[in-house]
């Protein structure tokens, strides 16, 4: 029921890739998977273009502000379509989507794609970077502390994941730039340099946001991972590979990590949700032009169009992502397709 | 083999943490004890602030950044404004706790029937269910949030309704997974046997029964939502000011935090004390709830 019962049961089927059945099972699961997105997506673009008619009263005055000129406010409302029933507006604005026109900012008149694609590598570079050492620090030390249950390292771990998940990714930020920039004047509190004007530079500005954005993701994974190597750990062929003289670490590592961290796979989806959510944080903490505090100013400035359009864009990359975490999950444990 | 379901299977963020057990009983209890006390304090402060003898929270008390634990009248300092900090801190509490709790209510009551509708009828309405709370889960909770508070003032009402949104989902799921689970226990075909309607196996029978996984979840929803609320404030999405609230706090003093640190690390140190009590709270009333489940 929760996560050690469950793999305890994973871990004495070895995992195989079969061979024979593999491609039509795998592609209708695969399609039925697809299938299930659809109206999901489709649900969330009308709700994210169904924005303007949330807002009360003339969306147009909303946005502008109540002592907008009054042709400016009809020119908004022409420009937006808010004249047209809400159909009009999806099909007009999902005609325009998939041949990569999100429309233009109202703000600051830049063509909306043009808006995203340049602040993506941004938050691409903090997001792959602190997921990369949540993994390094998460997974050692979660084996580590799996091992050794109850021990000194295995204390420690356990109260710094319950204290680390009741600290706010804007907190664990703000505690950063204090000790870190401004008690220890070791790294810049905020600002942002590209990458192309040196890395060293670069990755003084980027390392604290890294950092918090990491430190707000390893509890999830070490909570899940500590729990199943525990589990692991208490297999018959632990034991046996003990048994046969192979020591402690070897089969820590090399036995007993493999089938643990199936259940890795399965919180990355989560992960990769608290990611994008802290991106927008951080970026607005650090003052880095990333998509997520270009949502945020946007939301501040109401400019509905930038809005919208990272609203069903993230929510596409999170429905592909997690089908893509089923299907992986899927394929490394035959007996789910059965169900 | 206990018949309430995990709600970290529901939601694996949910903070059942693996390692409670294996903590020393005694550390625990004290932990438990320090946290009750500490969330005691936190909601008398809040329901009572008009009552304390505090400044107002908008009034100016002294010089700019006073350092806090100097003056008797001022015990928190002040922030850059002059305002008292021991008064924006205890009126922050108000908004955090309100918006936190009626949401989490909120979505309680909807999400909670919402999944028992689900589960008793199958066919269309367990579909929509299952559908509406999919398309919710399939945004990021934050932007989630930012989607809603773009095109709605912000509000306590408004902001009480956006953030239930955000968890409503996961109560549903996890009343319809619990009242599943008792679908098949005996006292229901009991019920079924005797002629009772839906409404009567509804909420005569398969509520009180799945209740309690779902109740004890909510403290840690509660928790959740302090938490999102914080970050709407600190994004300049929540209450508007001059209204207090941590976040708000924590975003207006980050400027000077090289010269007047105090203003931003005392809403911070408030936020994860109360996030830290929530959770210890919640998580022991949920291992309280299972053991009397598995002891069945």
């Amino acid at each position: 029921m929760n996560g050690a019962v469950h793999t305890s049961v994973l871990s004495t089927v070895r995992i195989h890739i079969p061979t024979r059945g593999f491609s039509t099972n795998m592609v209708r699961y695969i399609g039925s998977r697809l299938l299930h997105a659809l109206p999901v997506l489709f649900l969330v673009s009308l709700g994210a273009i169904a924005l303007t008619n949330l807002m009360p009263g003339s969306a147009a005055e909303t946005i502008l502000g109540e002592f907008a000129r009054e042709d400016d406010i009809v020119r908004l409302e022409e420009e937006l379509g808010l004249n047209a029933p809400i159909w009009e507006r999806y099909v007009d604005w999902v005609g325009g989507a998939v041949q990569g026109d999100l429309g233009g900012s109202i703000r600051s008149r830049q063509p909306v794609s043009e808006l995203i694609l340049e602040r993506v590598p941004i938050t691409l570079e903090i997001g792959l970077a602190s997921l990369v050492i949540a993994i390094a620090v998460a997974v050692p030390l979660g084996a580590y502390a799996a091992a050794n249950e109850g021990g000194r390292l295995d204390k420690v771990v356990t109260s710094l994941v319950s204290v680390s998940l009741a600290l706010p990714t804007y907190v664990i930020a703000i505690f950063l730039i204090y000790l870190i920039a401004v008690k220890g004047g070791l790294l810049p509190p905020n600002g942002w340099s590209p990458l192309s004007d040196g890395i060293v530079t670069n990755l003084r500005f980027v390392a604290l946001p890294i950092i918090s954005l990491a430190i707000a993701e390893i509890p999830v994974m070490l909570r899940v991972l500590r729990a199943d190597v525990m589990a692991t750990l208490k297999e018959d062929f632990v034991l046996s590979a003990r048994s046969r003289g192979l020591s402690r670490n070897y089969v820590l590592f090399r036995h007993a990590l493999r089938p643990s961290l199936f259940s890795l796979v399965t919180v990355s989806g989560i992960v990769f949700g608290r990611l994008l959510g802290g991106t927008v944080i951080v970026e607005r903490i650090f003052s880095l032009p990333g998509v997520g505090s270009l949502i945020a100013t946007s939301v501040l400035g109401k400019d509905v169009r930038v809005v919208q359009a990272i609203v069903v864009l993230i929510a596409l990359l999170y429905i592909v992502v997690n089908t893509a975490i089923d299907v992986t999950y899927t394929y490394l444990d035959p007996r789910v397709r059965g169900k | 083999m206990s018949h309430t379901v995990d709600p970290q299977s529901i939601d694996p963020e949910i903070a059942t943490s693996a390692g409670a057990s294996s903590r020393p009983r005694k550390k625990r209890r004290t932990m438990l004890a320090a946290a009750s006390v500490w969330m005691t304090i936190v909601v008398i402060a809040a329901v009572f602030a008009d009552l304390l003898p505090i400044a107002d929270f908008g009034e100016t008390v002294g010089e700019s950044g006073e350092s806090p634990f100097e003056s008797i009248s001022e015990p928190l300092g002040t922030d850059r404004l002059g305002r008292s900090m021991l008064s924006r801190s205890v009126y922050g509490a108000r908004v955090s706790l309100a918006v936190g709790l009626l949401g989490a209510l909120l979505a309680l009551v909807v999400g909670g029937l919402a999944g028992l509708l689900a589960a008793q009828f199958k066919g269309p309405i367990r579909a929509i269910v299952d559908v509406l709370a999919n398309s919710v889960l399939a945004v990021p909770p934050i932007i989630f949030l930012l989607a809603i508070v773009s095109a709605l003032q912000p509000s306590i009402p408004t902001l009480v309704v956006s953030l239930s949104m955000l968890v409503l989902p996961t109560f549903a799921r996890l009343t319809k997974a619990n009242a599943l689970s008792q679908m098949g226990r005996e006292y229901i075909l009991a019920a079924n046997a005797m002629g009772a309607g839906n409404a009567r196996i509804l909420f005569r029978e398969l509520m009180p029964n799945a209740a309690g996984p779902v109740l004890a979840y909510s403290l840690l929803v509660v928790a959740s939502l302090i938490v999102a609320e914080g970050a709407l404030s600190f994004l300049g999405l929540g209450v508007p000011p001059p209204y207090p609230t941590w976040g708000g706090m924590i975003a207006s003093g980050q400027t000077l935090l090289a010269m007047q640190p105090w203003p931003v690390l005392i809403p911070a140190f408030l936020l994860f004390f109360t996030v830290y009590s929530l959770n210890t709270v919640g998580e022991a009333l949920q291992q309280k709830l299972y053991a009397r489940e598995s002891q069945m």
